[in-house]
């Protein structure tokens, strides 16, 4: 008997494993926040109708899911279907917010591990306390994904005057072999927006791959949020059942759990962690309460220390870029990071008996230095001084009249480009100057949305002022304008409408993303600014995962008659899965875009269906019912290079697709042979998108890799029309509209009909371009001069390939190359070359015909498609699967061996499993014509394709490919 | 295979009559930690050893892999003829866990008491009750759970010339003790085998390690050869178990004990 008891005894919580009426116990008993009114607390399903519990864009719930909140916060649990991102249910923090702030979050989940069977699988749902009895909890119980024998649960809790939730989760291992556990809780942060702070790096983290992540993991006290370029809320959290914490930060995720060890068969972990919110934005909103709380559950102590920020000139404060202070010890280590309110005041939490040095940073600078000893009590450290800083208004012209235009602010000289250059704490590429988070709104990195007199403040000096209305209009350029502390100056760019846009096009961008996608943090209105400055017509919203409308912030702007919007969605796996039966490592299929779907503002991924674990075909059924019309277009996006955290971008390369081997017609069990399946059970074979990306993103450094995909299926006989898009996430990351598409269809902005445009970019009645406008036709059998399209024609044997290019003078053109059947069959240098590129003349480039007979040979069917622009940096296939992947990085003149960056030495094979990487065109030297397109292109170099003209030539009436 | 070893031993030796350091009995090479489920030997003796012992298992295709690295210190006191008691430490005990995330601990493993008990007539055919607990002295591997486990079995042992058969069949039992998961789990362990011992100094072994029900229906079907050498009061045993069929993953296990009989 008393071996039983002991055996059966001290049973709590979940722990056991097996109890199917447990509930997990209270966390974090030890703290307890206190407030005037005593507060309220309640918890509820989200029904229908009701009110969104939380504020922001980034906000997602939806009916079904569990709202707890209190009277300062306010945190959404997606419903157990409803699963976000990496999350293979629901379960997961999915909104968080101050009542009185906005909500900064992507979502927070549960995992134990890196493995896709790590996550967690939510089954049970349980509302524990409903708040009448000044507690709300829900409880969450399931198991790990991959490992149906180790149950988790979890609970959420909130009380009246907490500043954030309360969790616990329990991990029990029920399995015969030992597990390692590292149960975190997953912080998705995208990448493009809040950045994670812990005392001692700061913001600044060890890189690693997904090999080596476990030499990034790291003990820290807690973790907060800060630098969120949208004024969103920032987040801690710390644990209140362990004395640190331990994880990995990155700009995408953030792990932060207890300490990972072996989890013995029998044995479990609990994970007690409070994460807080607070309405400012900085690192010290969330981390002050995460201290709080450590104060109470560990007996670590902190002291407030603050102070006033005094700006010489009166002006800015409160905005990130323009001040804020991080602050160190006498170690240098990073304890918090805090921006001034408006009137310039601050305060933090900090560890006592330090010397702490204040370092103030504008637009990216450390511009001075304090030191302050903290001993046990609080400390005012009085006011410090930010250096003045130089106000420029800004205004645009557009044919003489004030409208939306987009203003790169760059410096004059040089040497000055270089001393102003600076990333936000560190992270992301460097901004000169940098005048706001490069991805927050305008003014973002040295990028400035002007409509009318525009005030931006910029650090004193003398800059170059440069816009484009898009590629069909002048250069503007202000240059020399000098701005010293304190003073105002205002300069005005004009551009003028140039005749380049071909009658009958609309001008189009399929790939933007707003702050709807975790990736992006720009606010709808200046996104659709975005839209108007570069005078894109049409305009696809491909967010990630969910379907989103920005037709308020048209509506708001005035810009229905300027522009149509095609409601639409990029899906992006993210839930890695058993794809590919000839390797053991698990795959996602990459990205793609559809539009139009139907958008529903209060619904589970906003009218998206949820896209993970499915082949391309199966993927395709749910977003056909999902609403997407038989009209509508299914794009395959960025076809090769990029993966994250195992997560392939492309679905070409995540299948291994070899561009030497013809597709397998049947399913053989390879990844290759994946291609043209159909899975089973669905509707739509894999290979059933309509368009693919030729180009994509301003710098279109992976041109060479999508173009050999595309031509590869042309000449497999799968013929697909090929686009050019932005993939625009911000006004810094690609310039919206460049590259943009030029399509040719029946119907105009004004009386714009959806399904016939559409009709015509399936039919790839377009080009693709950053610049150059290519005009090409051949005559045919039937008398009929035929334009680009994936529709096959017969040729008039004699006849010639008419040839057009036409850019605007600051657009650059060097050569046209004509490419047959994939091969570069002719070289042309236009000889005519603008004498001004800020000038208006020098329009057409070339004008030429070229016999059909100097361009094509044989008798069987082909392909032609023209592209103009810089010429293409030579890239080599050493891999041998048919798509480029090195370049001559040594510049000597070979592409071998010498120029893989991971090789020491020769492999001594033909083909080599290490390549990469490509080279990028040298940068322009300043103030040539390659500089002055750069400028308002950042990286880019100009480029356009036209669709192929498909000639059936062996006249049976269509096109099935090209025999190698 | 009972009637024919009952009439071969009408011509054999009487159990346990062997004397020497050379190791008797089942294979010394066990899966599950502490050694539960092993097949004991049945001759009362008293000997000290150690031995290091490993084991791998790799699943490749589940991304985990599992490596234990250990060494015991056991003594053994034979109380009487018939009737002899155990007791095996294991001061090194190197556990890790291998997946995307790998973990690694080192410390104290676990003790292990055994109890030997003939109860035959001291004929050829040897027949003993045996019984072994398992006391959770990982301290630091388990973080809240206290597995205690224990087996009881019977266990026969026939010498004829060179050749020897052995086998054992019992029962094993698990459970946690604490605010975790009882998870009480109970297996049949099943060892038969069969030593040929040319000379005094060296033996060869083979063995077939079995368990029902512990973890599956089929825990484990394994195959432990070993070699074993021995010289005045020194004895020695290389071993090993393979599983063949099972649920067990464990790849393999070696195991070298030498020991020294007072």
């Amino acid at each position: 008997m008393l071996l039983a008891a002991l055996f059966i005894a001290c049973k709590i919580g979940c722990l056991t494993g097996t109890d199917d009426q447990c509930v997990v116990p209270s966390p974090c008993e030890g703290v307890a926040f206190t407030c005037e009114d005593g507060g309220t607390v309640e918890v509820y399903v989200l029904q229908e109708g009701d009110p969104l519990p939380v504020l922001g864009q980034n906000v997602l719930a939806s009916p079904g899911d569990i709202v707890l909140r209190n009277g300062h916060v306010a945190a959404v649990v997606d419903g157990l279907d409803h699963p976000h991102y990496t999350a293979p249910t629901g379960g997961s923090l999915l909104d968080l917010a101050p009542v009185d702030g906005t909500d900064g979050l992507r979502n927070i989940f549960q995992a134990t591990g890196l493995l896709p069977g790590d996550a967690v699988n939510y089954t049970e749902v349980r509302i524990l306390e409903t708040g009448e009895n000044g507690v709300g909890a829900v409880q969450f119980r399931g198991t790990l994904d991959g490992h149906p024998d180790i149950p988790v649960a979890t609970r959420y809790e909130i009380r009246p005057c907490d500043e954030g939730v309360r969790i616990r989760t329990e991990v029990v291992n029920l399995e015969p072999d030992p597990y390692p556990v590292f149960l975190v809780d997953a912080f998705y942060w995208g990448g493009r927006e809040a950045l994670p702070f812990t005392p001692g790096p700061g913001f600044e983290h060890p890189s690693f791959g997904l090999t080596t992540l476990a030499d990034a993991l790291r003990d820290v006290p807690w973790m907060a949020t800060g630098a969120h370029g949208a004024g969103a809320a920032s987040y801690g959290v710390t644990s209140c059942d362990h004395p640190n914490l331990q994880g990995f930060q990155s700009r995408e995720f953030s792990a932060m759990g207890a300490p990972k060890r072996i989890l013995m068969p029998r044995d479990y972990e609990v994970f007690e962690r409070f994460v807080s919110t607070d309405r400012r934005s900085s690192v010290a909103g969330g981390a002050d309460i995460a201290q709080e709380v450590r104060g109470q559950s560990v007996g670590s102590e902190h002291v407030t220390v603050s102070g006033r920020l005094v700006a010489e000139d009166g002006r800015g404060l409160g905005e990130l870029a323009r001040a804020s202070l991080v602050i160190r010890d006498e170690e240098g280590d990073a304890a918090s990071q805090v921006v001034p309110e408006a009137d310039g005041s601050w305060h933090v939490e900090l560890p006592p008996d330090h010397d702490y040095t204040l370092e103030i940073l504008s637009y990216g600078q450390v511009v001075q230095t304090s030191t302050t000893k903290v001993g046990g009590a609080a400390v005012e450290v009085g006011d410090l001084t930010v250096p003045a800083v130089g106000e420029l208004v800004i205004d645009g012209l557009v044919d003489g009249a004030t409208d939306q235009l987009l203003v790169f602010v760059h410096p004059s000289e040089q040497a000055a480009e270089e001393a102003l250059s600076a990333p936000l704490y560190g992270n992301w590429d460097s901004c000169a100057p940098l005048l706001g988070h490069p991805f927050g709104p305008s003014p973002a990195c040295n990028r400035v949305l002007v409509n009318g007199p525009t005030t931006v403040l910029v650090p004193a000096g003398t800059y170059d002022l440069y816009a484009a209305a898009g590629p069909f209009t002048t250069l503007g350029r202000t240059d020399h304008v000098t701005v010293g502390p304190g003073e105002t100056v205002s300069a005005t760019v004009e551009v003028q409408t140039l005749p380049l846009q071909p009658a009958g096009t609309l001008s189009a961008d399929f790939h933007v993303h707003g702050r709807q996608s975790f990736d992006s943090a720009i606010p709808d209105l200046d996104r659709v600014r975005a839209f108007l400055a570069a005078r894109v017509e049409v305009v696809a919203s491909t967010d990630h995962d969910v379907v989103n409308d920005y037709a308020d912030a048209v509506r708001q702007l005035s810009a229905d008659d300027r522009m149509r919007l095609l409601v639409g969605l990029e899906t992006t796996g993210h839930i890695l899965f058993p794809l590919v039966e000839t390797t053991i490592y698990p795959k996602v299929i990459g990205h793609f875009n559809f539009w139009p779907l139907p958008y529903d503002p209060a619904g589970p991924w906003r009218g998206a269906p949820w896209d993970e674990i499915a082949e391309p075909g199966e993927l395709f059924d749910r977003v056909e019912d999902m609403g997407l019309l038989p009209s509508g277009v299914k794009q395959m996006n960025h076809p090769w290079g990029g993966i994250q955290f195992g997560r392939d971008y492309a679905w070409p390369q995540a299948i291994g697709l070899d561009a030497t081997l013809d597709l397998p017609t049947e399913y053989d069990g390879t990844g290759q042979g994946l291609f043209l399946r159909t899975p089973p059970g669905a509707r739509h074979s894999n290979a059933d998108f309509d368009t693919e990306e030729v180009m994509n993103s301003s710098s279109n450094e992976l041109f060479q890799q999508y173009r050999a995909i595309w031509h590869y299926l042309l000449n497999q006989g799968i013929v697909r029309a090929g686009t050019a898009n932005s993939d625009s996430h911000s006004l810094t990351d690609n310039v919206l509209g460049t590259p943009r598409n030029l399509v040719w269809s029946d119907t105009d902005v004004a009386s714009f009909d959806e399904p016939v445009f559409d009709t015509a970019v399936r039919d790839g009645r377009m080009i693709g371009t950053n610049g150059p406008i290519i005009e090409v036709s051949m005559l045919g059998t039937d008398g009929a001069f035929h334009t680009p399209s994936v529709h096959p024609f017969a040729p008039e044997p004699n006849g010639a390939l008419t040839l057009k290019v036409s850019a605007a003078p600051w657009v650059p053109v060097d050569e046209v190359r004509i490419i047959v059947n994939g091969a570069l069959v002719k070289t042309i240098t236009p000889t005519v070359v603008p004498a001004d590129p800020f000038g208006t003349e020098d329009l057409v480039r070339l004008d030429t015909t070229l016999p059909l007979t100097e361009l094509v040979s044989g008798s069987g069917d082909a392909w032609i498609v023209v592209e103009a622009g810089a010429p293409l940096e030579p890239n080599a296939d050493l891999d041998c699967n048919g798509i480029p992947d090195t370049g001559d990085n040594n510049r000597d003149g070979t592409i071998d061996w010498r120029d893989v960056e991971d090789l020491e030495e020769d492999p001594g094979d033909t083909c080599f499993d290490t390549v990469g990487p490509f080279t990028e065109p040298p940068e322009p030297a300043w103030n040539t014509p390659a500089f002055f397109f750069e400028r308002v292109t950042p990286n880019g170099h100009p480029n356009a394709f036209t669709n192929p003209l498909v000639l059936d030539r062996d006249g049976d009436g269509g096109y099935a490919g090209v025999a190698r | 295979m009972i009637p024919l070893t009952l009439a071969a031993a009408a011509h054999a030796a009487p159990a346990c009559s062997r004397d020497g350091a050379l190791p008797t009995g089942p294979v010394q090479a066990w899966l599950w930690d502490g050694m539960l489920g092993l097949a004991q030997p049945i001759c009362p003796a008293t000997t000290v050893g150690i031995g290091p012992r490993a084991l791998l298992l790799a699943d490749t295709p589940a991304f985990y892999g599992r490596i234990v690295a250990s060494g015991t210190i056991e003594a053994r006191l034979a109380l009487s003829e018939r009737t002899a008691v155990g007791l095996t430490m294991e001061p090194a005990h190197y556990e890790s866990t291998i997946s995307a995330l790998s973990s690694s601990w080192f410390g104290y493993g676990a003790t292990t008491l055994t109890a030997t008990q003939r109860v035959d007539e001291g004929g050829p055919i040897g027949l003993a009750m045996v019984g072994r607990l398992v006391l959770p002295t990982s301290i630091g591997l388990y973080g809240h759970a206290w597995p205690f486990s224990a087996d009881v079995g019977m266990a026969m042992q026939a010498e004829h010339g060179p050749w020897s058969a052995h086998g054992q069949v019992g029962l094993a039992a698990t459970a946690g003790v604490g605010a975790g998961p009882t998870a009480l789990a109970t297996g049949l362990p099943i060892t038969l085998g069969g030593v040929w011992r040319p000379s005094g100094g060296f033996s060869t072994v083979i063995d077939l390690q079995s368990s029902l029900g512990y973890t599956a229906s089929l825990d484990h079907l394994a195959l432990a050869p070993a070699l074993r050498f021995g010289t005045g009061r020194f004895g020695m045993e290389v071993g090993g178990s393979i599983p063949l069929a099972g649920e067990n993953r464990t790849l393999t296990v070696v195991r070298v004990g030498a020991g020294a009989r007072l």
